[in-house]
């Protein structure tokens, strides 16, 4: 660690207290005191925030400040890493996300998930986006079926691309339309929050492109938390900013609003590029 | 001088051109302004200077090692009497046999007759001179070899080039040597095979429903001319590998998906070094595993269930035969066998399905199970199916159990209770009797080596394409 990195931490330390405004009224999520620890590391300290409704919130920060970990409690992904713990009260609609009666299933089936790098299961395009239905027993019959996967690739906007490879793999498609098939395949369980960790940074500049185009859209139905590396991508899509560091919630505010003027020194320093 | 002295003298001497060959470019460097005006290092002018000297003189040796035999045969066999020119291939290589006993003292000349006396002479004459010739001309070849690698040694010569080329070579001949090995096998086994197709049709082989190969040893014997049909010996086969990968292929499959996905890093540690012990145990110990005690256990159901099935008058139950050597109890314990075969190949390849199907599939909502089913199994089927004919091949080259536990009756039957044989057992049987080597039955059994080789092959073939295919879908 040099030393500018060393007094940022001890701004850190010594001045700990989430600035702006990461309270609000009526939330779909809310997180209080929450603690992540790997092992013996702990990954995030004390995290305060609400999310909003039908409302895209971003995420940044240095890479390992821990925003993945943070996205990954939301929908109890974190459950799947034997070394993963996780404390504090994180309520989705006054809901208990990690109270022993809450079935994970359902919980993901409710907040779904889209990763950075695209993972399109190895089957057809159709099965992709009929996977999350077909688990869940969302349809009764191929015609619901059909109907359902075709909303939701008209939703992505990719229907017009694929609607004649239908059954060819999903691995075939490019980078860009594979990570908007991954979108169609979490939107077609019909879910309440969705959350992206970093979704366009495998992606081309145009691909990128559309893909904002896409979450701009979502926002209207859907609650988003994305998480990306992208300062104007966080500009352009997301109503809310929120600035972690070394796994401390730094700074939520307006998104305009942390990006002409920051509260905090280490906000302002990181996305004036000092810090990255 | 023996063979094994005079290697050593040659690495010894070659010790010696490393020697001379690193002072020398050490000298030449000196008046030029040291080593870094040399074309390479010291140490590559030294290694060249050794090869130079090594390799002819090693040539040498094995190049007459393998000839010098020939050779004087020929020439021993030029001094034969008149008489013996007539006589076939077989017997003059008898008379020689006998020829060299005499010469190295064993058995007297009396046996053979005194008119092949010179032929002695001369076998005892030029083994000597062979062998003190040998010595003394690979000592030769060293030291001239030594000496043009010494006059390589020159500050502009670039020695690295020539030591990195020899290596190539070096390398390119070891690896031909299993290909070679490889290709010799086959062809042996494939000329002997024509001959027995010469003897015995090709259809009467590949379509005969019959396989008794007892053939009369004396023109005048009664019996059999033999029938060599391996119909039944491929229906044994695949009956018994059928059964084998029913055992094997889900208790691998499930123990594999258990290891992998289920048990913490703990469990697995110790788990999967255990199951890998099946695959260690020698296959006789299976053998008789399933000869002594799984195939009488069989055997007792069996009776049991007849009893049963007597008294409740189930018709087709109470007419029930168990031989005791059945092709269900080698097929159980081959099964077993080839566990770890399946388990460990299956492991790996589910390994391989990147974590990021997973997230996606939990991401998603689905349990565990669903993840497994849906998602990873699929992903991972064509590797799996690349195991699973690894295991089958396995399973088909397999002798020792089936030896002991599924008899060597050539019973053309898909009844898992009655005694089978198989292609391998056959091979066995064929060969362990007093056979002349040109008859039917000794060269059936190359034949049968033929055949099980190209399935064994074509199922390898399948094998590799399929997981190759595996391969690509992530990389
Ligand atoms: N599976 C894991 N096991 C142990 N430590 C982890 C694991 N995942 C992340 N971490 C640690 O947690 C911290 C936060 O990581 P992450 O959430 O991936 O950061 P970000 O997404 O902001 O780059 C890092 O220090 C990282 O080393
Ligand atoms: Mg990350």
């Amino acid at each position: 660690m040099n030393t500018a990195q060393q007094s940022m931490a001890e701004i850190v330390k010594e001045t700990y207290q989430t600035v702006g405004l990461p309270l609000l009224d009526d939330p779909k999520m809310r997180v209080r005191n929450a603690n992540v620890f790997y092992a013996d590391k702990q990954a995030i300290f004390d995290v305060n925030l609400d999310i909003g409704k039908n409302q895209v919130i971003s995420m940044i920060g240095p890479s390992g400040c821990g925003k993945s970990t943070f996205l990954r409690c939301l929908n109890r992904m974190n459950d799947t890493i034997d070394i993963c713990r996780v404390e504090g009260d994180l309520l989705l609609e006054d809901q208990d996300m990690y109270d022993k009666k809450i079935d994970v299933v359902e919980l993901r089936a409710r907040v779904g998930m889209v990763f950075q790098k695209p993972n399109p299961f190895p089957k057809s395009i159709y099965e992709n986006v009929a996977y999350g239905a077909r688990i869940h027993g969302l349809t009764d019959n191929k015609v619901q079926l059909d109907e359902l996967v075709e909303t939701s690739l008209i939703r992505c906007g990719l229907w017009k691309e694929v609607k004649d490879r239908l059954n060819e793999p999903a691995t075939g498609l490019s980078g860009g339309q594979q990570q908007r098939l991954c979108i169609a395949r979490a939107i077609a369980v019909n879910p309440e929050v969705i959350l992206m960790d970093e979704p366009c940074s495998a992606l081309d500049p145009i691909a990128t492109a559309t893909v904002e185009e896409l979450i701009h859209e979502l926002s209207q139905n859907f609650t988003i938390c994305i998480v990306t590396h992208s300062m104007q991508q966080a500009a352009r899509v997301s109503q809310r900013t929120a600035y972690f560091h070394l796994g401390k919630l730094i700074e939520v505010n307006d998104t305009s609003q942390v990006f002409t003027n920051p509260e905090h020194q280490l906000t302002e320093a990181y996305i004036t590029g000092r810090i990255g | 001088m023996n063979l094994s002295t005079l290697l050593l003298i040659i690495l010894a001497g070659s010790a010696v051109a490393y020697f001379i060959g690193y002072t020398r470019s050490q000298q030449i460097a000196k008046p030029i302004g040291g080593v870094r005006n040399l074309a390479t290092l010291p140490t590559y002018y030294a290694s060249m200077m050794t090869l130079w000297a090594l390799i002819p003189a090693l040539l040498l040796v094995f190049f007459w090692s393998v000839l010098d035999g020939s050779i004087i045969d020929s020439l021993v066999k030029s001094s034969f009497p008149e008489e013996a020119k007539q006589f076939s291939e077989e017997n003059l290589g008898l008379i020689m046999s006998q020829v060299s006993n005499v010469a190295s003292g064993i058995g007297s000349i009396d046996v053979l007759g005194q008119e092949y006396a010179p032929a002695v002479d001369r076998l005892v004459s030029l083994t000597a001179i062979s062998q003190r010739a040998m010595p003394l001309l690979a000592v030769c070849v060293l030291v001239l070899g030594a000496l043009m690698g010494f006059r390589a040694v020159r500050a502009t010569n670039n020695a690295r080039y020539t030591v990195e080329k020899i290596f190539n070579v070096a390398l390119f001949v070891c690896s031909s040597i299993a290909i070679f090995t490889t290709f010799g096998i086959v062809f042996s086994v494939l000329f002997e095979s024509i001959h027995f197709f010469q003897k015995v049709p090709f259809f009467d082989f590949l379509l005969g429903t019959h396989w008794s190969p007892q053939i009369a040893i004396r023109a005048d014997q009664a019996g059999a001319s033999g029938s060599f049909g391996v119909i039944p010996l491929i229906v044994g086969t695949l009956l018994i590998s059928l059964i084998a990968l029913l055992i094997a292929v889900p208790v691998g499959l499930m123990s594999a998906i258990y290891l992998s996905e289920y048990a913490t890093s703990k469990t697995r540690s110790i788990v999967k070094p255990m199951l890998e012990i099946l695959a260690g145990v020698p296959t006789v110990v299976y053998g008789f595993f399933a000869a002594l005690t799984v195939a009488p256990a069989i055997r007792q159901y069996g009776d049991k269930l007849r009893d049963w099935g007597a008294d409740n008058d189930i018709g087709w139950l109470a007419n029930l035969a168990v031989s005791s050597e059945s092709a269900l109890a080698a097929g159980i314990v081959m099964g077993v066998m080839i566990i770890p075969f399946v388990s460990s190949l299956s492991d790996d390849v589910i390994n391989a399905v990147p974590q990021s199907l997973r997230d996606g599939s939990y991401g998603l909502g689905a349990t565990q199970s669903e993840t497994i089913k849906k998602v990873i199994f699929p992903a991972a089927l064509p590797g799996i199916v690349g195991g699973v004919l690894l295991a089958a091949s396995r399973a088909i080259g397999e002798t020792m159990i089936v030896v002991m536990a599924a008899g060597l009756a050539a019973n053309l039957t898909v009844n898992p209770l009655e005694a089978v044989t198989t292609v391998t057992v056959q091979i066995v049987t064929l060969l362990v009797g007093d056979q002349e080597f040109d008859s039917a039955k000794t060269l059936a059994a190359f034949a049968l080596g033929l055949f099980l080789f190209v399935i064994t092959l074509a199922l390898n073939v399948i094998a590799l394409k399929v997981v190759k295919r595996y391969r690509e879908q992530y990389d």
